[in-house]
């Protein structure tokens, strides 16, 4: 709080001063009120899920000020509630700015949530609760809480273009980010804990270049600090000893970046783009080499205790962009990307057991061409081509090559009509190679990885179909149309991602029936669907019975599929209408958003007790529904003073496989604890609301 | 060790460079010329865009150094003989002037500018867009946008218009987001636009805790954010593309719970439950560190501590 006054006065101070010594000149704005009034039966935390749902009063101030020798504005909205903007800019247009922010943004994920921990919100949780007296009755447990994260951000820059065609620009920032969230681990037993938050972010900006053509070059650094106030979550195990385990949290990093960009123009209609960057993260933890899980001591023999992570990028990019003919529009472009691990590789062994963590880096490279044509009854066509290789290090799939082609087409013949189609086609081939597990038995995956490609990486064909059209036959309708088709095909996987599809119908459009009366409104309409082919079986592995065409699968080892379907629809209108024009305004407004989902499940063998497989099915899959209504009203009392009230109502419902019928114990002998988290997210809400504004 | 002193340092900093700036600004003030006159002339038949012209920050920029024709060109036949909108240069969109040419008009002043000096390699200007297709000099609108950012994109990307609706987002319609955060609809030299060389270089800039380096890191989440997320919107919690745990095995198959299909069978309402992976947050129950973990031997590998 004292930060936001802080942040809050010095902005009027600042203002105050200017306007002091310009006193002739004039200031322009306006100061509102509003009070809100809101009712919530059911998930208030996901009404609110970005915002603040409580009743309230709050203000908005909007100044400007200009001159000749600059302006000022200053803006704050929402004042007092989670939702907060401040912000204040002074300068010289095309000379200099100053600016300064604080702002916050709320993320409400489920209030009132339970834990039979105490201790919530910090990062050490006990319980007396143990294998012997598991704690069952949630309505006892000793804690209710909040899952709910709050950024609080404010910053400072200046923007210097007074000796152009020179120009500088810095800039600082800090986020503090505070609160719950849901984290869960195994020990013994599966428990939701409630992790805290606690993160501090400083970001450091600066920029100095030139422009003045044809050349435009700059460098910029940037610099970024993440600070996480706890290393480890520490919790008490729910086993006879009662022991202490933790669970690690993200380490702090800090992040540096050097980058430099250019445009040189150049003869016949053409310029050369470069950019390069340098990039550069590390992190240092302490690692456990002793710790307790499920209740039982370890000990870890590390080669190293320490372990520094240590990430650079490097990237550089060309582009020739060239327009030598009026009717021919080029772009040649190559660009590379390169991710280098440099962090620590530690030896742990536990037992019989030892391995080394794995580091994951890898390079990008692409390179294209595009050629915009321009045609003859106001065609233009843009064919173009791309060829992206990733080299991976990673055992599975560590190199993939991506042929991308395709065209885009644009017809603008009639004045009141846009026309665009476009077409692409992707073709990924993948190299693969045996896995080599860090640990496991090997046998099993020789057996089995043959026949699973991993959806990120795996040999792919896609094409993708769009079609747009505009149309605005006076200036009273606008209509626009878009539909887009996808599909992946994964053409070499036998378990995994077998095939993605989707299509997408979109049109809005907005009519004013006359001066009075506006009409608008907007439709998006998409089903889509993934299906998926598994095989789940034992812990050990042959090549028989890895084997997808094996005919002698078993409750243990057999095929399965999912086919999921989600079909999504949103809809919306709204009517403007000036009643009395320019002195009172009505705006009515209705929405509508809904998900329903369906995963269609076969068991090619080892159906549940009690299933079929079309009883298995999960019919409830992310399912939702979202009615929302506004009416409002805009009354100018008089040339300075505005009154607006209204009317907002908003209904959602959910209903998902993996939290209907929620309880926080959970399980006939693997138990399971939660807390709550996505428990019910269902809500009915009311919101009143009455704004006074004077303009000055 | 927190840096609790910056935000006073950086509040009391800018408190002096401003008022410092106040003061050195009056020697930096332009010279004013009367090109209001012609502007006059203009508003006889036009007087609802000199009002607005008047008001945009393009008018109070100039503070009347420069009238209509700084943008639509010599008036003089236009005001003596025809008033066709081809007499001009009109930005209108049966003025008679192609995408290019209204690109050049605006560029003829902001060329230099940082902003679109990368210009030339936008995806939006090979989609044949120009200037105006976004602002206008006549908006006093930030960024002289022709109407709030958000409305504007969604406007031609109505597909992630549809996206953010959906019940997992980002703040875009709330206003906590806006597209330019994430975007350059100037071009640049990343991939659908991005500011940032990589997706996750950018995902980082909000999300710094994700950044490790971790001693176990999940391959697909080093590589791609997208690979698992749908930064615009999705049916699914968290942004995912697809719905947990089916998005895991994918690609985690065949030994004991990876696995394992979990339906309608493990769920809490049916008749003989099991297994952890088919309530709540499924492998997320258990597996919270997927992005990285320095946790203990094979805890940290599995992503469980």
């Amino acid at each position: 709080m004292k930060r936001k006054l802080v942040l809050s006065g010095s902005a009027l101070l600042s203002l105050l001063c200017v306007a002091g010594v310009q006193a002739e000149e004039g200031v322009s704005g306006h100061v509102e009120v509003t009070g809100k009034s809101i009712d919530v039966s059911g998930n208030k935390a996901k009404f609110s899920e970005y915002g603040d749902a409580d009743s309230g009063i709050t203000g908005g101030v909007e100044m400007k000020y200009d001159a000749e020798s600059g302006f000022l504005n200053f803006t704050a909205d929402e004042i007092a509630r989670d939702t907060q903007n401040f912000k204040i800019e002074a300068g010289q247009y095309e000379k200099f700015k100053l600016d300064a922010y604080y702002k916050e943004i709320q993320h409400n994920f489920d209030f009132d949530a339970r834990s039979f921990y105490t201790g919530v919100g910090t990062n050490n949780l006990t319980t007396t609760a143990t294998s012997a007296s598991l704690p069952t009755n949630a309505a006892a447990w000793p804690s209710v809480f909040d899952y709910a994260i709050s950024r609080d951000q404010y910053g400072a820059g200046i923007k210097l273009n007074m000796l152009k065609p020179f120009f500088a620009d810095f800039s600082v920032s800090q986020e503090d980010r505070t609160g719950i969230k849901a984290a869960g681990v195994y020990s013994s037993v599966s428990i939701e804990l409630p992790e805290p938050v606690d993160y501090e972010t400083n970001t450091f900006k600066a920029e100095i270049g030139y422009g003045e053509d044809p050349f435009f070059v700059s460098m910029s650094y940037l610099n970024s600090s993440f600070d996480n106030a706890n290393d480890y979550l520490y919790f008490q195990s729910l086993t006879a000893a009662n022991t202490s385990e933790f669970l690690t949290l993200p380490p702090d990093n800090d992040y540096s970046k050097l980058a430099f960009k250019g445009r040189v123009k150049l003869p016949l209609s053409s310029s050369l783009s470069l950019s390069y960057g340098k990039s550069e993260a590390e992190s240092e933890s302490n690692l456990a080499t002793a710790y307790n899980t499920a209740g039982n001591a370890r000990t870890n023999t590390l080669s190293d205790p320490l372990f520094n992570g240590k990430v650079e990028t490097t990237s550089y990019n060309i582009v020739l962009a060239s327009n030598p003919l009026n009717f021919l529009d080029g772009k040649v472009f190559y660009s590379n990307y390169d991710k280098e691990n440099k962090s620590d590789r530690i030896i742990s062994t536990v037992g019989t057991t030892t391995f080394t963590n794995h580091l994951f880096d890898y390079e990008k490279t692409s390179y294209g061409v595009e050629a915009g044509l321009k045609l003859p009854a106001d065609i233009k066509l843009t064919p173009y081509y791309k060829f992206v290789n990733v080299e991976r290090h990673r055992g599975d799939l560590p190199e993939t090559d991506d042929d991308i082609y395709g065209i885009d087409a644009k017809w603008n013949g009639l004045d009141f009509m846009t026309v665009k189609a476009g077409y692409e086609r992707m073709e990924r081939d993948s190299r693969w190679e045996q896995l080599q597990l860090v640990t496991g038995t090997q046998a099993s995956a020789d057996a089995i990885e043959p026949y699973i490609r991993r959806f990120d990486a795996a040999d792919q064909d896609r094409d993708t179909f769009k079609l747009g059209l505009d149309i605005s036959p006076n200036d009273r309708l606008n209509i626009g149309l878009g539909y887009k088709h996808k599909i992946s095909d994964y053409t070499e996987t036998v378990y995994g991602l077998l095939e993605e599809k989707s299509d997408s119908f979109n049109i809005s459009a907005d009519f004013a029936v006359n001066n009075a009366i506006m009409i608008s409104g907007y439709a998006d309409y998409e089903v889509a669907t993934i299906d998926q082919t598994e095989r789940a079986m034992a812990t050990t592995v042959n090549t028989t019975t890895a084997n997808p065409v094996d005919t002698n699968a078993t409750d243990g080892n057999y095929t399965w599929t999912a086919n999921q379907k989600n079909k999504s629809l949103d809809y919306g209108v709204a009517v403007d209408m000036a009643v009395i024009p320019k002195v009172l305004s009505l705006r009515a407004q209705f929405d509508h958003v809904r998900s329903d989902g369906l995963a269609d499940f076969t068991y090619y063998e080892s159906v549940p007790a009690g299933y079929t497989n079309e009883t298995v099915d999960s019919q409830n899959w992310d399912d939702y529904s979202k009615n929302s209504i506004l009416l409002k009203a805009t009354y100018n009392t008089t040339e300075k003073i505005t009154l607006v009230g209204g009317y907002a109502y908003e209904h959602y419902k959910y209903n998902d496989q993996f939290s209907d019928g929620y309880t926080y114990v959970w399980g006939a002998t693997t138990k399971s604890y939660l807390t709550g988290a996505g428990m019910d997210p269902n809500y009915n809400a009311n919101v009143f609301f009455l704004t006074a504004k004077y303009k000055f | 060790m927190r840096n609790r002193l910056l935000p006073k340092i950086v509040v009391s900093a800018w408190s002096l460079a401003m008022i410092t700036m106040g003061g050195l600004g009056q020697f930096l003030a332009p010279d004013v010329t009367q090109a209001a006159e012609i502007a006059a002339d203009c508003a006889s038949c036009h007087e609802q865009s000199v009002a607005s012209f008047k008001s945009s920050y393009h008018g109070k920029a100039w503070k009347g150094a420069n009238g209509c024709q700084a943008c639509h060109g010599q008036t003089n036949q236009h005001l003596d003989t025809e008033q066709s909108k081809k007499t001009i240069f009109s930005f209108a969109k049966d003025g008679g002037r192609s995408a290019k040419e209204r690109a050049a008009q605006c560029l003829s002043c902001h060329s230099s500018s940082k902003h679109v000096a990368f210009w030339e390699t936008s995806k939006h200007k090979s989609a044949g867009l120009s200037c105006d297709s976004c602002h206008t000099g006549h908006s006093n609108l930030s960024k002289n946008l022709k109407m709030p950012q958000t409305e504007l994109c969604f406007s031609c990307h109505k597909d992630i218009r549809s996206e953010s609706n959906r019940q997992s987002h980002h703040p875009i319609k709330e206003g906590k987001v806006s597209c330019s955060d994430c975007h350059d609809p100037h071009g640049g030299f990343g991939t659908k636009m991005i500011k940032a060389d990589s997706i996750n270089e950018l995902c980082y800039n909000c999300h710094a805790e994700k950044r490790g380096p971790f001693m176990y890191e999940h391959p697909p989440v080093e590589e791609n954010c997208m690979t698992c997320h749908s930064a615009h919107g999705s049916n699914h919690n968290k942004l995912m593309a697809q719905k947990v745990p089916n998005i895991c095995q994918s690609c985690h198959d065949w030994s004991r719970h990876p696995g394992t299909p979990y339906t309608q069978a493990n769920s809490f309402v049916s008749s003989a439950p099991a297994g952890r992976g088919g309530v709540a947050r499924s492998c997320q129950n258990c597996h919270t560190t997927i992005h990285g973990s320095n946790g203990p031997n094979t805890l940290g590998l599995r992503y469980v501590k």
